[in-house]
């Protein structure tokens, strides 16, 4: 039972720096970014790559992976996202243009990375894993540093939205982009810095979860897409606790059905919540908080 | 003999596809992001084989399909019906994944991971192909003197369809259901030609590859999209030899044509054509003819 907790509240935590980025770049900027999950990928492959293949010393490697899917998220919005949102001026042509454009994109990564590894699981096992007992309970190294890590950067990012100029100035942009614009925010340097938070927290997903599973498959990107989706409709697009709220929400189920209920099933946890929440509270859990924040 | 086969063959995968891609391209033109109808193809096409199986007779197993498929979509319409664009896209994807789940996952009746094969249809490919080329005609002619106008008016302002009294809830079921039955008749023609189904008709990569169609061809003309089936039913198998690049040609595709061509081939043509044609009309220094565009399309 407490090992089970443990689990979800690892599973929570990896989910919450996942959606975390999802939701940013929906919120502020109305891009259901489709290859998050590829972003996802690509993290943990650029560890294994530069680990293990070029024998850079983890701590480098790892951060260099996260950085480089924060940069590959940031090219996206360069080369093609930034021409959608300017180019076409009815908002439906836009979301279904960056909508059609992200699958595209994460489409190319994924079979980038598939063919690089022939569809083997990859990971980076120069990385030890080490058990500790606390409280009778066996914790291991990597699974402390998922927690902790999610901790500070969920309250970092939860942080630098509401407090920060930077983080006001995406609220602005995604509250109304135009009058943003006209009260002097450079909403395509605030688009560029939002794909890059964006990418980099997927990555960074990416490369814990193959750290303590020891390795992931392109596949796994589009799970966690999946699950992510509920979690955003769970929690209100754009609300940074209402994600995270979300994300364990969804977590303790999901641990709940792979220890004790159907394991086979646990794909399904996603679609239940989704459809539940939108016949009952089509706005989120949380609409109503949000309501009163905004 | 061999040659005309396979021609035969070829010429009903194209077919099942276009009908496919029209399940998409059905909500796409209404403006209501639902990808649903991929979902229905594996439902069309597992209810199809197992009836079939079961010994019914193969009309009656694709007209059960059909009928899950509408059944199914209404009940998700009725769902998500409130709900705006890319939330409606979220929850399709959602849909169409869980469907291959549950392909994967249902034992015996749906034969798991590796699916139901060696179906017994034995109605030849002709009648398929003729079947799917009919409903599309009935498509076609559904939207143009049934529904068009209205729909593209709720496509382009949803208030000014209110004032012009079209209810939008249940135009928005009608499409969902019209894209289920389309996906379900060309998920259960998909067994009835080939024999078999797996789990993949349901996932990422089917959404993928029929995206791609309707994108590439332009989801603005009937044509746009049957031709995009066409061409990528047909072009990886004259390039065998690129092989598991696919996909990779298929994301680059799909990325170029959103940012650069957005009405897809069809709206690249229409706008060569006219090209054309005005410059044919300036050189015989006819009156100038102010182009007026119909529709909203592209």
């Amino acid at each position: 039972m407490e090992q089970q907790i443990l689990n979800a509240l690892v599973l929570g935590s990896v989910l919450t720096l996942f959606s975390l980025g999802l939701s940013l770049a929906w919120g502020s900027l109305d891009v259901l970014n489709m290859a998050h999950g590829a972003l996802f990928v690509f993290g943990a492959f650029a560890a294994h790559k530069l680990v293990e293949g070029s024998g850079l010393p983890f701590l480098v490697g790892g951060l260099a992976a996260i950085l480089g899917a924060g940069l590959l998220a940031m090219v996206m919005e360069l080369t093609v996202l930034r021409r959608i949102r300017t180019t076409f001026p009815s908002r439906r042509q836009r979301e279904l243009s960056t909508l059609v454009a992200t699958v595209g994109l994460g489409t190319v990564i994924d079979e980038v990375v598939r063919d690089s590894t022939k569809g083997v699981p990859f990971g980076v096992p120069s990385f030890t894993i080490k058990q500790t007992e606390i409280l009778g309970l066996s914790i291991s190294n990597i699974q402390i540093i998922i927690v902790v890590s999610t901790i500070v950067l969920a309250v970092a990012v939860d942080w630098f939205m509401r407090r920060s100029r930077q983080g006001r100035a995406i609220r602005t942009v995604a509250f109304d982009s135009a009058t943003a614009e006209a009260m002097g925010i450079r909403v395509n340097s605030v688009a560029a810095g939002t794909m890059f938070i964006s990418g980099a927290l997927a990555g960074l997903a990416g490369l814990l979860v193959t750290l303590n599973i020891s390795g992931v498959d392109v596949d796994a990107g589009h799970q966690y897409l999946l699950i992510a989706f509920a979690v955003l409709i769970v929690g209100g697009v754009g609300s940074v606790r209402g994600a995270i709220a979300a994300a364990f929400l969804i977590a303790v189920t999901q641990t709940a059905v792979v220890a004790y209920g159907p394991a086979q099933w646990q794909a399904g946890v996603a679609f239940i919540f989704i459809l539940v929440v939108l016949i009952f509270r089509p706005g989120g859990l949380f609409a109503r908080v949000q309501a009163e924040r905004s | 003999m061999t040659f005309f086969n396979f021609d035969s063959s070829l010429i009903a995968s194209i077919v099942v596809y276009v009908l496919l891609a029209y399940s998409v391209q059905v909500p796409l033109r209404a403006g209501v992001f639902a990808l649903s109808g991929i979902g229905c193809f594996a439902i069309g096409g597992y209810t199809t084989a197992i009836l079939t199986i079961e010994g019914a007779p193969l009309v009656l197993a694709l007209v059960a399909g059909v009928l899950l498929s509408a059944g199914v979509s209404l009940l998700l319409a009725l769902v998500l019906v409130r709900l705006n664009s890319l939330y409606l896209a979220m929850a399709t994807v959602a849909f169409v994944v869980i469907i291959g789940v549950i392909a994967a996952n249902a034992g015996d009746l749906t034969g798991g991971a590796i699916g139901l094969f060696a179906v017994p249809v034995s109605l030849g490919l002709w009648p398929v192909e003729i079947l799917v080329v009919v409903v599309s005609l009935l498509l076609v002619a559904l939207e143009r003197y049934v529904s068009g106008r209205s729909i593209l008016v709720a496509r382009e302002d949803e208030e000014l369809a209110h004032s012009l009294g079209i209810n939008i809830a249940s135009q928005r079921r009608m499409v969902f259901v019209v894209s289920g039955m389309l996906g379900g008749l060309a998920g259960g023609c998909h067994v009835l030609t080939v024999a078999s189904i797996a789990p993949e008709t349901a996932g990422f990569s089917m959404i993928i590859l029929v995206l791609t169609m309707v994108i590439l061809g332009g989801f603005g003309t009937w044509a746009g999209a049957a031709l995009g089936a066409a061409i990528l039913t047909w072009l990886p198998l004259e390039l065998a030899s690129v092989g598991h690049w696919w996909p990779v040609i298929y994301g680059l595709v799909l990325t170029g044509m959103a940012v650069y061509a957005p009405a897809g081939l069809a709206g690249l043509l229409s706008r060569l054509f006219r090209g054309i044609r005005r410059t044919l009309l300036r050189r015989s220094n006819a009156p100038r003819t102010r182009e007026v565009s119909v529709g909203g399309d592209s």
